[in-house]
């Protein structure tokens, strides 16, 4: 965000009298924002592999007590099911995210 | 008189105290048996759970078991599982990345396709998922962390691998006629080196991270042997009267993970100053 504020194109947006909050919120934000999409993406993975040791922790009854339990049982059918789910989600996420892109950065757009 | 001369890397506070940290606890990891004022493993059910202070400057658990004693044999069991993971992830990984790179069409595709497939997965679900396939106990979650972490060097060790070899240096070593094992391993290895360096550092912090979720599943080293994970696992029932349980275990994953991150950012800084600061 600190180094979009500073690019060429702020400086034109501010100079034909665009209002702060404009500069701020239409110009910079958007490309500051590609980052942050990313991780968003990439931390989706971490989160739904800390969700399975919270529910262990606070034994939350979900979807992470379910697969620790079909692994404890050795219940092959379940943990399978359950593993591609949760894979599924990652990514789909990752989609949603990639997807995003376009949506936030129309140089990205192809086609 | 010469001026001693320090290398950038170490001049950053941050690289120095992680590389402290870090090797604080390799060598507790590897002098455990000698260091630990007791077995790590015996019972007296007399001293039990006794809070930090007196003969146990950490406290005893459940069992009367010294919690300092067991906080170094489990530093021995988390490191050797993260050491041995890394380790077996990065040379594989390398390996992978190398030839992916250098040998391009139709082997890199394969071979990168294969490294996304284990890119769809989330790190520790993969690791649960192969771990469930294995079985339980120490050995297969080493092999669990190894293959979570090997796309990750797979990539790091392919995108230089692919600027590197249209180098002059690497066409003038294919027109004296070396082979290509030679030319990979002699011309292209050392000159991304650095960049698998700093994965090496980082990757360390996340398995002890992983070796640590998986021992607390339940699923990791096996008692009675301790890890950090298990210890907080055991913790868990006694954590109200018994702070002192959960805190310490707690605080060594916190510390070996924080040690090692600082000290791969300080190589990385060191190494490759485009990304400073990210």
């Amino acid at each position: 965000m600190l180094e979009e504020l500073r690019q060429d194109y702020a400086r034109t947006a501010r100079g034909k009298g665009l209002h702060e909050s404009a500069v701020v919120l239409k110009h910079c934000l958007r490309n500051a924002l590609l980052p942050i999409i990313t991780l968003v993406g990439i931390q989706a993975g971490y989160l739904l592999g800390g969700a399975i040791v919270i529910e262990e922790v606070f034994a939350l009854p979900g979807l992470g007590r379910l697969l620790l339990n079909a692994i404890g049982q050795r219940d092959y059918a379940v943990t399978q099911g359950v593993i591609l789910f949760i894979a599924f989600n990652f990514l789909v996420i990752n989609l949603l995210a990639d997807l995003a892109y376009a949506l936030v950065n129309p140089r990205v757009r192809t086609g | 008189m010469t001026r001693l001369r320090i290398p950038r890397v170490w001049r950053s506070p941050g690289t120095v105290v992680g590389l402290i940290i870090c090797v604080l606890m390799l060598v507790i990891a590897l002098f455990s048996t000698n260091l630990a004022p007791f077995p790590a493993l015996s019972q007296r059910p007399l001293d039990m759970m006794l809070p930090p202070g007196g003969a146990y400057a950490l406290g005893t658990d459940i069992l009367g078991r010294d919690m300092l004693s067991r906080l170094m044999r489990g530093a021995t069991n988390s490191l050797r599982v993260a050491v041995l993971a890394v380790a077996l992830a990065s040379l594989a990984g390398t390996a992978i990345g190398l030839l992916a790179g250098y040998a391009g069409g139709l082997l890199d595709t394969l071979l990168m396709r294969l490294v996304d497939l284990l890119f769809a997965f989330p790190p520790l679900l993969l690791a649960l998922a192969i771990v469930s396939a294995l079985g339980m106990g120490a050995q297969n979650t080493i092999y669990a962390i190894a293959i979570v972490y090997l796309p990750i060097f797979a990539r790091v060790a392919r995108a230089p691998t692919l600027v590197i070899k249209t180098k002059e240096y690497v066409t003038a070593a294919q027109a004296q006629g070396a082979s290509t094992w030679r030319i990979m391993l002699r011309h292209v290895l050392p000159n991304i080196a650095a960049p698998i360096i700093v994965q090496i550092s980082l990757a360390l912090a996340w398995a002890i991270l992983l070796e640590a979720s998986l021992s607390f599943l339940g699923l990791g080293t096996q008692p009675p042997e301790p890890s950090w994970g298990g210890m907080l696992s055991e913790s868990r029932r006694d954590m109200e009267y018994a702070p002192w349980l959960a805190i310490f275990p707690g605080a060594a994953i916190m510390l070996a993970v924080l040690g090692f991150n600082m000290l791969g950012d300080g190589l990385r800084d060191a190494l490759d100053p485009q990304l400073r600061g990210t």
